[in-house]
This record gives structure tokens, sequence and C-alpha cells, in this order.
């Protein structure tokens, strides 16, 4: 076991001498882990039930769907998580996945007490992957690649300044997070392939340490008291920032007390 | 190698021409570039372009009839008309110059040799042509025999697109009609002497233009292969070069029939004495005046052209400006009638009272359940109101939902229920009521038509074969994209004639679109109702699943290949050819199988109710602008047509194995009757290739060559063993020709 940590920490080292870790790697590589969270990543690994996705069923959805996002570049999380992680809160679920289209895992969920982190546009994919993007309103990145497609499904994007980016955490103007096909994210994934049923639990618990697993609260956001993400700043406009602060949806969720709860829609207008 | 350079040398030049518009011909019509009958997008010769089937003559047939099978082959009657006027004119040009499917077998015959073929040149053609094309006409129509299924239209193009890797043209070559065809194609094209036979006997086109032919022929004007019987020497060269036998010797005169001279002009290229020519027949001409024996004639001198004096500038500067206003005008009208259809975008016809696009009308409301099944909670809003059902709120169909999160049960729909839309004729709540019974009633009747929520498609699909609502319906745009433009000139003329009485927005937003779609027609046209019977029936595997039960006997049985391959038989008959190739006048599945009512109540073959049962069938194939004679009780043949003929498709197949009725059918006996005839010539050909004795100068065909000789020739042959041997005086004039003429016109030498 000794081996296996020294060998991990080597490579991290190797890993570390190439770039300044992002915030994310140092505080998982500085983390302690106690026995309560081993044993839930235990538990949580003993119960966990693989999903196959199903290919297309052969009878269509009824109603017309929207066409699906082409993924971009995918974060670390992706490396075990579904693209569509949130799936238990039946009340919250599709709601919490339709905010991953253009909010990154880690700001909601990498929240450390120590560090100020601000927020920003980041590119996952093209030619300015890994950088900021400045909002639309005042944008003067443009696609330079005239063969991109994806360029005219950009103007259909409604928020984000090009297609894929993601509101990201930065500290120092340094991205916290990690991308699934870093060194360090690949290194992981083929440790976890080799690794036995204890080995991958303190894995887990490792890498989940810096995490929270419950993010914020929709207020945090959709409010006009300090929010968390300065909407403005990040390209809203005065009518997006008025439907995003002034949510129906949020307000009718505020109504709830628990989370297996059920309300009756036509309390939505009460 | 060099004795094929020798044998086009010894072609005459003006035949290799037409050898060559013959390829060229080929090479237009035929796969891989299949570019003349693409331009009407009909690439296999059938439907708009087939030229042989509209002239059919069944009993009882009205001029309604008639007009229909001309409409189904409109291209194909301008091409006749076209063929036909030319032939009276200049003579069968289309048969000798471009024919491609005729023109095909000729070039292949000639590449082989002339020894191992069968000469059909001595039969009787004339009596056998307009026999033969009378029972096309008149007696397999009545039989029920298609003539599509020995059409050499279809056989020529399929083997070249089998050649060129098409997959149809690969699974008809296979099947035991197209290997029939292409026996036949061997027997009367590539091993019949000069490749002509299926021309001479068989080809409807050819008959009715040898018959226009022959009445050209007697006009003086009118050009044709004449012959200068003063200068016929009686060579004979003539007659054995016609590749359609039309030459006979008479009294040791070339005398041509017109009823089976193709015009090819190869009498005239062969004959060394110039007795042959394609001309119009000279005229006695009398000169009207002469004077002191001199012809003196002329011609008056007529002006009738007036020419006008040029106008004034500001004439010009006026008419210009006129012209400018008038195309403003112009201009401004359609843009404003642009602008109002634009209009007609599908306006909200539903304000969601019940608020459940607060939360749906968000993009990317997804999660993957425990099934692993991407769930996709988002409507996509403008759709929605554009939809059939744009004006059925959510909660119609959604009907028990109350709370958040939604339970499932509660989101349960059932088609069979009444929504709160108002029928506007009759003023009561709409419901598919009607529909769901008919298809209940029907062989699909165990498929779902309730209890649908987004979350058990998969249970769906995994627990159910048959299918249900949702799987063939999915709530698609009230005016499909196709029919749009349709929908803008009908409503254009709605507004102005119905709009006089029926005044205002709200009338023209509600139920003008709902009047007009109805105007316009179905929704769906036969293509897309094909295409929702055939994404299951054309499934082998799932097809192959099904279990038909006999509801007296309570017993269960298997389907059959018949079953089974029904969507690939279809697709070979003109039914499923015609709707291929985007002609409307094709019958799509649910045509002959559910022709009435709603169109679900698809029956089985034995049920008495079925459209298709034997007491139905002549009343379905009867329908509106379809076979309006079916009924005559002289059609009974007609009407007992197979469509779904196993036969038509592959005998080689990995999913459904063959059975032994596929071995009985008559195709199959007619096919072991050709092949070992076929095999005989094939090798005895290569054979004498090789090994044969080639000196002779004149070689005969062996099948049928004596014949030839004695009756069109006019030679006694004896016979001696297996050799040919010619009459004295034919030798010596085949050694006068040789002396005096080239060897370069004698290409018997093969």
């Amino acid at each position: 076991m000794n081996s296996y940590y020294s060998l991990l920490f080597l490579l991290l080292l190797a890993t570390g001498t190439v770039s300044a870790k992002p915030l994310y790697q140092q505080q998982l590589e500085a983390a302690t882990i106690s026995e309560k969270t081993l044993q839930k990543a235990r538990k949580q690994i003993k119960e966990h039930k693989e999903i196959k996705l199903q290919d297309k069923i052969a009878v269509a959805p009824f109603h017309k769907r929207a066409e699906q996002e082409t993924m971009a570049r995918q974060a670390m999380c992706m490396s075990c998580h579904l693209a569509l992680p949130h799936r238990k809160n039946e009340r919250s679920r599709s709601f919490m996945n339709m905010h991953s289209r253009y909010i990154a895992c880690e700001t909601c969920h990498l929240r450390p007490k120590k560090s100020q982190l601000d927020y920003r546009w980041l590119a996952y994919d093209g030619p300015e992957a890994g950088k900021i993007v400045a909002p639309r309103s005042t944008s003067t990145v443009k696609q330079t690649d005239k063969k991109d497609t994806r360029k005219i499904k950009q103007k259909k994007s409604p928020l984000a300044p090009i297609v894929g980016a993601r509101i990201a955490p930065f500290l120092n103007d340094e991205a916290v997070l990690l991308f699934k096909d870093s060194d360090f994210a690949q290194q992981t994934a083929r440790d976890w392939k080799e690794a036995n049923t204890e080995q991958r639990a303190r894995l887990k618990a490792r890498l989940h340490s810096p995490l929270e697993e419950k993010g914020p609260a929709c207020k945090a956001c959709h409010s006009k008291e300090q929010p968390i993400l300065d909407l403005k700043a990040l390209g809203a406009t005065a009518k997006q920032l008025n439907a995003m602060q002034r949510n129906t949806v949020v307000r009718f969720f505020e109504r709830y007390k628990k989370d297996d709860e059920r309300i009756r829609i036509g309390n939505i207008l009460k | 190698m060099i004795n094929i350079i020798d044998n086009i040398r010894a072609i005459p030049k003006q035949q290799k021409y037409r050898y060559l518009l013959i390829m060229l011909s080929c090479s237009m019509f035929f796969a891989p570039l299949v570019f003349l009958p693409s331009l009407v997008g009909n690439p296999d010769l059938c439907g708009k372009l087939c030229i042989r089937r509209f002239y059919l003559l069944f009993p009882g047939m009205s001029p309604t009839d008639l007009v229909n099978q001309i409409q189904v082959a409109s291209i194909g009657v301008y091409m006749l008309a076209t063929i036909l006027i030319t032939t009276f004119f200049y003579g069968r040009m289309w048969c000798a110059y471009i024919c491609p499917v005729g023109g095909m077998p000729e070039l292949v015959s000639r590449s082989l040799n002339e020894r191992w073929k069968i000469e059909y040149r001595a039969l009787p053609q004339v009596p056998i042509r307009y026999g033969y094309f009378a029972v096309y006409l008149l007696l397999m129509p009545l039989l029920g025999i298609s003539a599509c299924t020995l059409c050499n239209f279809i056989t020529v193009p399929r083997i070249f697109e089998a050649f060129s890797g098409g997959a149809k043209g690969i699974a008809f070559i296979f099947s035991a009609v197209g290997l029939v065809n292409l026996g036949l194609l061997f027997l009367l094209g590539f091993f019949a002497s000069k490749g002509r036979a299926y021309c001479q006997f068989l080809c409807p086109i050819g008959a009715i233009d040898g018959l226009v032919n022959r009445i050209g022929a007697k006009l003086h004007f009118t050009r044709r292969i004449r012959v200068e019987r003063d200068r016929c020497t009686g060579c004979n060269i003539c007659a054995r070069k016609c590749m359609t036998g039309a030459i006979q010797m008479k009294d040791r005169i070339a005398v041509v029939d017109q009823l089976s001279c193709m015009s090819c002009h190869e009498c005239v290229d062969v004959c060394d004495w110039g007795a042959i020519d394609w001309r119009a027949a000279p005229k006695e001409i009398e000169p009207k005046r002469k004077k002191k024996g001199i012809e003196f004639h002329p011609q008056p001198k007529w002006h009738a052209i007036y020419v006008e004096p040029p106008k004034s500038d500001s004439h010009q500067k006026r008419k210009r400006r006129w012209r400018g206003v008038a195309l403003f005008g112009f201009f401004l009208i359609s843009a404003l009638f642009i602008g109002f259809s634009q209009n007609l975008k599908a306006a909200e016809r539903h304000p969601d009272p019940d608020g459940c696009f607060s939360c749906h009308a968000y993009e990317g409301l997804d999660y993957i359940d425990k099934q692993g099944v991407l769930r996709n909670a988002s409507i996509d809003k403008n759709h929605y109101y554009g939809s059939l059902h744009g004006s059925v709120p959510c909660k119609d169909c959604h009907r028990k939902i109350q709370d958040y999160p939604h339970k499932v049960e509660n989101g349960e729909v059932d088609c069979g229920e009444s929504c709160h839309v108002e029928e506007p004729s009759e003023g009561k709540p709409y419901t598919h009521e009607a529909v769901v019974k008919e298809f209940k009633d029907s062989v699909h009747g165990e498929g779902w038509s309730k209890g649908f929520t987004g979350g058990n498609r998969l249970k769906e699909v995994t627990e159910n074969a048959l299918p249900s609502c949702r799987k063939c319906h999915s709530n698609e745009l009230y005016i499909g994209e196709k029919s749009i433009p349709k929908f803008k000139a009908s409503f254009d003329h709605l507004d102005t004639e119905c709009g006089r009485c029926h005044q205002g927005e709200v009338w023209l937003g509600q139920f003008g679109g709902h009047i007009l779609r109805r105007f316009i027609g179905a929704r769906w046209d036969k293509t897309d109702h094909n295409r929702v019977c055939i994404e299951c029936h054309a499934d082998y595997e799932r097809m192959a699943k099904v279990e038909i039960e006999n509801k007296q006997t309570g017993e269960k049985k298997k389907a059959g290949p018949r079953f089974i391959l029904s969507s690939d038989s279809y697709a070979m008959t003109l039914h499923g050819r015609l709707l291929e190739s985007g002609v409307e006048e094709g019958a799509s599945c649910i045509d002959c199988h559910a022709p009435k009512g709603f169109r679900h109540g698809i029956l089985r073959d034995e049920n008495k109710q079925a459209a298709t049962h034997d007491d139905n069938l002549a009343g379905t194939c009867a329908q509106s602008e379809c076979h309006g004679f079916a009924t005559h009780p002289l059609n009974k043949g007609f009407v007992k047509t197979d469509l779904h003929d196993i036969d038509m498709i592959p005998s080689i197949n990995k999913i459904v194995p063959i059975d032994h009725s596929r071995l009985e059918s008559g195709w199959t006996k007619a096919l072991i009757a050709l092949m070992p005839i076929i095999l005989i010539i094939g090798i005895g050909s290569l054979w004498w290739n090789k090994y044969g004795n080639k000196k002779r100068s004149v070689i005969y065909a062996m099948f049928g060559g004596d014949a030839f000789q004695e009756k069109m020739i006019g030679q006694k042959v004896k016979h001696k063993g297996k050799k040919n041997i010619h009459t004295k005086k034919s030798a010596h004039k085949e050694r006068h020709r040789k002396l005096h003429h080239t060897a370069g016109k004698d290409e018997d030498h093969e």
C-alpha cells in the first residue's frame, strides 16, 4: 500500500514540475482522510451498480426534443461520473443537469474556505481551451478556425460566449480544475483500473476530499443579495439577470422543506 | 487480340457509329450513371418512363382507367409518341440506333461466334410478333400475368445495376424471376444470331413501331430502306447480314419486309452494287411548262417583310420609365405576398393554462434513469405550438398530474380518451376513440394504446412486439414542411374565397388552417405510410419471431418466408417501385391492407372483413383512381396477381432459408428447363472459339441455320453430317464478291 502511494506521489511530483498544480489537485494531495470518509467510500463502492446507457430506443419520444448538446472536452469528474451526473434527487436532478451545460462541476462542488475564488467563463475546447473567455457582451475572442462547424451552433447558445464554455472557478487567473485528458486524470484512471476495492475506496475518498457532496442552494445564485456568481460581470443582459434572479422555479423550490416532498403545482401561482 | 482488332476493322464504318451510339445510350440509360432516367427521378425505366404498359387493355376498362394508366407513365407516353413520329418519317431509328435494351444484347451477340447460335430469323416472325402482341395487350392482363415480370426494360438495366454493385440489381438477378429473364436474355439475345430475337418477337414497342414503319413506307416522301430492283444482283449478302431477318431473297432479288425492318442501314453498307439505300422514293415530276423543249417555270418573288422605323428617343425613355414602375410594383406586391405568407407561421394556439412550460420550456432538462435511458423533460415550445397537439393543453392528455415531482402513474396517457378541444363541425370534444377501436380490432390490436409515459418506452419495446400508437405517431408539425408551399397557395385562395363570409383573424388562424389541412389532403403521403410499415416489416429477425394464431383452433404457427419477406417482395412490384420513384399513383401498404375507415384496420387475409380477403380483393383494387375495371367478372385473373411473390426476391437468403414451396413454382421450373440449353450453347460456343473450323467463308448458326438458308436466302442445303455445304451458285457468288471487294466488309470470319 505504501509503495502504491509513494508511486502516486512521485508521479504527481513529476507532473507538478511541468506546470503549477491546479488548486483542486493541491488540495487533494494535502488532504488527510478520516476513517469515517473511508467507510463511506467503501460502502459506496460496494453498493455501486454500473448503469448501461441504452442506445436509441425503437419507440421515439412523443414530443420533439431539443437537440442534445455535443459534449465539449470533459472535466476530470467525467472519468467516472456520467455526463448527466445528477440522478438521485427526483426533484432537482433535471434542473441540476441543465446547469451542468454552462456551469463547471467545481463551481458548485469545490468551495474552499481559505481561498477566495473568482468565477469566469472557461473554454473547455477549441483553440482557447483551458483559458478564460471574455463574456459575450464584451467578448473580443473570435474563433479563428473557419472550418469549425460549431460556429453555427454558437449563435444558438443563449448564455455561453463560446460553445462548450462553462463558468468555472479561478484562483489568481488560473483555473482550479482538471480536465479528463490531463496527465493526472489519466494516471488516476489507470490507477483506478488496477486498484483493488480497498485501494479504490482510498482513492475515491482522496479525490472527493476537497469537494462537497451537496452544492449550494438555488438562492445562492438566484438572488439579488450577494450571489456567488456576479452574473452581470459574466455577461448576463438585464433581461437574463431579471429572469435568473426572480425565477419562478426557484421560488417554487423554496417551498420544499424535505427532499422527498411532493407539492401541488397549483401552489406555484400562490 | 489481333483477331479482335481485325473483327472491329471489318465492321462497316457506318455500323461502327451505330454501335458507338448504342454504347453511349447504354451508358446514359443504365447504371452506374443512369443519367437520363435520373433526370426524371426514375432510375429503373419503370413508372413515369414506362413505354410498354399504358396501352394494356383490361375487360371492362373505362376511359378513366386508361387515362389513369397514361398518367402513371406520363413521360413514357411522350417518349413513345416521339418514337412513332420519328419512325413514321425516317424508319425505326429508336430501335436500331438508340434502344439500349435491344442494342446491348445485339452487341454482345455480335462479339460471340456465329456458329453456336440459334437462328430465329427463318421463323414466321410477323405472325408470331403480332400474335404475342395481341396476347400481351389482351390476354395477359386478363389472366393476371404481370407483363412487368417478363419485361426486358427491367432485366437489362438490372444486370447493369448488378454489375455496378447495386443491391437491387443483385437481388433481382438472383431471384427466380430474374434468373428466368436472364435465361431468356441469353436465348433470345446473346445466343441469338444477331441478337435481336427479343425485338423481333416479343417487344411490344417494336410491334407498334413496325406497324407505323409499314404505313410510313407506303408514302413516297418518307425515308426507308428501299431496294433498286434493277441493280440487285441477288448476291444475298444483305439478307444474311440483316439483323431482324427483314430481307428475304425472292426470285434472287432482295425484298424488304417493312413490318420487320429497323432501318439499321447495314444492308446499305454491305451492298456492293449500291442497290439498297435509305431514302425517299423518287417522285415523278412533270415540268409545268416547256418552251422549245426546255423546262421553264420561274418562281415569282414575293416581298412580305415590313421593317418598323425606329421610334424617337423620348418615346423610348418613357417606355423604360413605365417598365421600371411596373417592375417595382411587381416586386412590391411579391414582397407583400411573401411577408404575408411568412406570417402564416403557426400562432401560439393555447396559452398553457396549467403553467407546464414554466419548467418544461427550459432546454437541457435531462437525466439518466435507472435503466440507463436518457430522459429529456424539455419540450420545444415552438414546435409544440406548431404541432398537431398544439392547441391541446398538456393536462388533456397527462390528466392526473397535480404535484411535483410528478408521480409516474399520474402522467399516463390514454389515446382513446377525449380531449377538451372541440371538433369544429359538431362542437363535441374531440377523441381518437374510433381510431383506437379500429386499431384494437386489427392484427396489431394487442399493441399499446394507453398507459404511455416517457419512462416506459423501453418497457414497451421489450414487452410487446406489436406497434403502439406512439410507435408510429409522434407529435409532428400540424402542417408538415413538405406541405407548406401547398398550404400557402391554398391559404391565399381561402382568404379571398371563403374569407368573404368567414371574416376575422380568429377564423383565419384557428379554423382556416384546420380546414385547409384537410383540403391539402392527408398529412402523410403514401411514402410516409410505407416508411412506418417497413420500419418493422423489413426487420427480418423480428418478423421471423412472429407467430400467427388461428383464432378458431387456437393453434399458433410461425410466420413463413412470404410474410417475413413481404416488404422485399412488395418493393419489387410496380406498386412499390412507382412510389419509390416518386410517382404517387403507386399503392402503399395500407392502400390495399386498410383502404377504408381510419386506415388502421389491417386484418389477416383469411378474415372475411379484410380488404385483402378473396371476396373483397376486387373492390379493393377498384378503389378510385386505381384499377376501376377490377370488379369486372372477367378480371378474376388480374385480381389474383400476386403482389408478395417470393419468386421476385433472391432465392439465396441467409435469414430466411429456402423452403420447398419455392422450388415448386413455375418460375423455378422454367429456369430448370432453360439452364441446360444455355449451358450447352455456352460451353459449345467456348469450345468452338478455340477448336472450331472457321475457314469456311460463310458460317451459319448451328441451330436453325439451315432453315434460314432455305427460306430466307433461297439456297438448298444438302446435309452431310454436321457440315453445311453451299450450292455451286452461292459459292461462285462468294468468290466473285471477294474478288471485287475488300475483305473488310466480310465480317463473318469471327
